[in-house]
């Protein structure tokens, strides 16, 4: 699904208005051109922590220039950090590897393993931004996802699965010595 | 003979129905009458649609959906209310001139008046029907059913009561049968009004059904609790064969596809959506004031038809 600039405008209105009225609406989000709009609007309106558990960091989504751009005035804002984990050997664009805000780690295969349990599903990834937003990916191949700009419950829940398997996954530096 | 109907018992009225059909001339009050905000609600339903269920849509129901089209000013709706003011008017005028001009002839009869009354009732009915298109932009829309209505009510409505019983002998009972009709015709509308409301609520709730459908998969999809299942309405659940082992991974194929399905039937069911929406909203939205333009739009012709009915009356009974 190719987004026009109208359209991309128009979902994009859509998406603003959800994150203004703090809105517990579920919403379906598919395509890369989709969710590169809904990450830029994800990442505007966190103000402190963004967590992702993706494939590589290396995704279209993540090539491109809407989403890098979101990426960096999220980064560039005050008391903000961003952690990323990933399933596969991390391969991440130098402008976030090379910044103290961005924790980059290789998840273990426990904490995969756990994850997948979790959802049930062995072809999920999810990002979390702050403690009510949150994007969870169940078709990462087709950029398939469900979201939500206000469900804190389930972000909890998503938020502890994180920060424990990103506390047993050894950070990119470590293995790249190790390697 | 029957006594001849005078105009001049009508002049109150006529001058009423004149002075009510002045104030649709100025766009500008029906823009304080109908709230564009709920115009601008029926907009961001759709969006919300387009937005909410876009993972689940394929380009062609995007594109479907995009076609729908609604004017939030409403613009078509209220120019045709003052097209049809304007029209009015210059009836109500003729008529008003034809009743000062009675003073000196006494002896007029308006069986023939049915004409022109035919003509801008039908004229009307069609521009109510056709309220969602623009059709009067130009000065040319309003001169072109002006002028006919306007020489036809002057010129081939008056007649010396004796030329009338030789031109037309079965005048009265024409009458009869042509105001049955008319007010068939209005009752038609009205209940056409009411299907298409009814139409339009039926979709409303579809729509919060297949929502709360959405809403309670993604959730157990996103944590997929024993609790969270047991939300999924039936429906869905019932879409898997009994013996399936329903997992988070393996039902979302069937669920994109019973969404889509869902969608596409209700666009293909309700292919004037847009129109049944604008009438849905603006009846459960806004309230009775959206209703008031539209239903002066109803009543200017209905008043004609009363009019000419007190006349027949009238006739009948002396």
């Amino acid at each position: 699904m190719c987004l026009t600039p109208n359209e991309a405008k128009e979902y994009r209105e859509y998406l603003l208005s959800l994150a203004e009225t703090h809105s517990s609406d579920i919403i379906s989000n598919g395509g890369k051109d989709h969710a590169i709009v809904l990450y830029s609007v994800l990442l505007d309106n966190s103000r402190n922590d963004v967590r992702i558990f993706c494939q590589s960091g290396s995704s279209a989504v993540w090539r491109a220039p809407e989403f890098i751009e979101a990426m960096n005035r999220f980064l560039k804002r005050d008391n903000t950090s961003l952690k990323v984990l990933t399933s596969e050997e991390p391969t991440l664009d130098r402008t976030f590897r090379n910044q103290a805000k961005v924790e980059i780690r290789h998840i273990s295969t426990d904490a995969l393993r756990k994850i997948k349990d979790h959802f049930k599903n062995s072809k999920c990834n999810f990002a979390i931004f702050d403690t009510d937003k949150y994007r969870y990916e169940y078709d990462f191949e087709h950029f398939k996802a469900y979201c939500s700009f206000n469900a804190p419950d389930v972000v909890k829940t998503m938020t502890d699965l994180f920060d424990a398997s990103f506390s047993d996954s050894a950070p990119v530096q470590e293995i790249a010595a190790v390697q | 003979m029957s006594t001849p109907v005078q105009l001049l018992d009508l002049t109150a009225i006529l001058q009423f129905g004149a002075g009510v059909s002045i104030l649709f001339f100025y766009q500008e009050m029906l823009t304080y009458v109908v709230p564009a905000k709920a115009r601008t609600n029926i907009i961001q339903e759709i969006s919300k649609w387009k937005g909410q269920f876009h993972g689940v849509l394929t380009d062609n129901d995007i594109n479907r959906l995009n076609r729908i089209t609604v004017d939030p000013q409403l613009q078509s709706f209220k120019s045709t209310i003052t097209h049809l003011g304007k029209l009015s008017f210059v009836l109500l005028l003729t008529l008003l001139l034809l009743a000062a001009h009675e003073e000196q002839h006494q002896h007029y009869s308006y069986d023939y008046l049915l004409i022109s009354s035919v003509i801008f009732i039908v004229y009307s009915i069609i521009a109510i029907l056709l309220i969602h298109h623009n059709f009067y932009r130009r000065t040319a829309s309003f001169l072109l059913p002006a002028i006919p209505i306007a020489l036809i009510s002057a010129f081939a409505t008056v007649y010396e009561i004796e030329s009338s019983k030789q031109i037309c002998p079965h005048a009265e009972y024409a009458a009869y049968w042509a105001l049955g009709g008319f007010i068939s015709v209005v009752l038609l509308a009205v209940c056409k009004f009411y299907y298409d409301e009814r139409t339009a609520k039926t979709l409303w709730t579809e729509c919060e059904q297949l929502k709360t459908c959405f809403e309670a998969f993604a959730t157990w999809k996103v944590q997929p609790t024993e609790y969270n299942f047991l939300r999924i309405p039936s429906q869905i659940r019932h879409l898997y064969q009994r013996g399936f082992e329903i997992t988070p991974e393996n039902t979302q194929e069937k669920f994109d596809k019973f969404m889509a399905d869902k969608i596409r039937h209700m666009l293909k069911s309700h292919h004037r959506l847009s129109y049944q929406l604008h009438l849905y909203i603006s009846q459960h939205k806004s309230g009775f004031i959206t209703a008031i333009p539209k239903a002066i739009g109803i009543v200017i012709p209905t008043g004609f038809i009363f009019i000419y009915a007190v006349s027949i009356w009238h006739k009948i009974v002396h």
